[in-house]
């Protein structure tokens, strides 16, 4: 193995796992926050809301 | 917005890969090897991500800069949004910077860190926009959230023009530049093309990663705007 193959390789390796470890993070942030929005919007469009709040 | 069905989403994301194809097919076939690392050819192939990470991360931390200062000016809260966005973003790069730089000096210098002033700016500069959006967890208020952290952003990039010049004002282990660092500095031609192909296809993805998390400040304010509507 030519010396500091190793060193590139893992240097490449975490580097794209960091880019895309964010883009992942960034995606699964965002479908828990319109899942949540979701869940809100249907909530607030429901006729019984006009009892207001329950519990 | 799902960032699939987002057509700016994907079509940076469609740039940015085809132009860091090009990018790295010119780093690793047509760029010569550096005239005193034939020893360690792979290695010094590392700096043809490290380098234009760095750029991306200045640019990312300008952002902040600028969109800081448009806060105090405007008070509008969508500069905020974006300075968090490209804080964040920024954040990641220098993180790419700091795991590159090491893995690189290890096989060439023998140790993997010094504290020499290129390297000791560049981990205060990581940890001044760490501890930006630390500071952001920890204050609930929006606006006032946006002004403490506005002005730690421009406070904060006081460092970035230190860290391009470290190397320049101070003898520093680390490389000397390869920009407008004086006569005997410069890159072959061909090492160019690599280091600017990747540097545009990194700053596509950066600039698709600043637009996917600004998507998640905009959800979050409609959110508690919603949540304020459920309680009334």
């Amino acid at each position: 193995m030519p010396i500091g193959l190793k060193h590139f390789l893992i240097a490449y390796v975490l580097a794209w796992a960091l880019f895309f470890g964010y883009l992942v993070n960034l995606a699964l942030r965002q479908k828990s926050l319109a899942d949540e929005l979701r869940a809100l919007k249907d909530r607030l469009s429901r006729p019984d809301r006009a009892s207001g709040p329950q519990g | 917005m799902n960032s699939a069905r987002d057509p700016v989403a994907v079509l940076l994301a469609g740039l940015s890969f085809i132009i860091l194809v090009v990018g790295f097919h010119y780093s690793f076939l047509r760029a010569p090897t550096e005239a005193s690392m034939a020893m360690v050819e792979p290695v010094q192939r590392i700096f043809y991500l490290h380098l234009p990470s760095a750029f991306v991360s200045f640019l990312g931390f300008f952002t902040v800069f600028v969109a800081s200062i448009a806060y105090l000016m405007t008070r509008n809260i969508r500069w905020d949004w974006l300075a968090v966005s490209a804080a964040e973003v920024g954040v990641v790069f220098c993180a790419a910077v700091l795991i590159t730089g090491p893995l690189w000096a290890k096989p060439v210098w023998g140790i993997w860190w010094t504290w020499d002033a290129r390297l000791t700016t560049t981990l205060i500069l990581f940890l001044i926009y760490l501890g930006y959006l630390m500071l952001r967890v920890y204050v609930i208020e929006a606006h006032r959230r946006a002004l403490l952290a506005a002005v730690v952003g421009i406070l904060g990039f006081v460092d970035v023009p230190i860290v391009y010049m470290a190397n320049r004002w101070w003898r520093t282990q680390h490389p000397q530049p390869v920009i407008a660092g004086g006569e005997s500095s410069g890159l072959d031609p061909r090492m160019w093309w690599g280091v600017l192909g990747v540097f545009a296809g990194l700053f596509l993805l950066a600039a698709l990663l600043v637009r996917q998390r600004y998507r998640l400040e905009e959800m979050r304010a409609e959110l508690i705007a919603l949540e304020r509507e459920a309680r009334v």
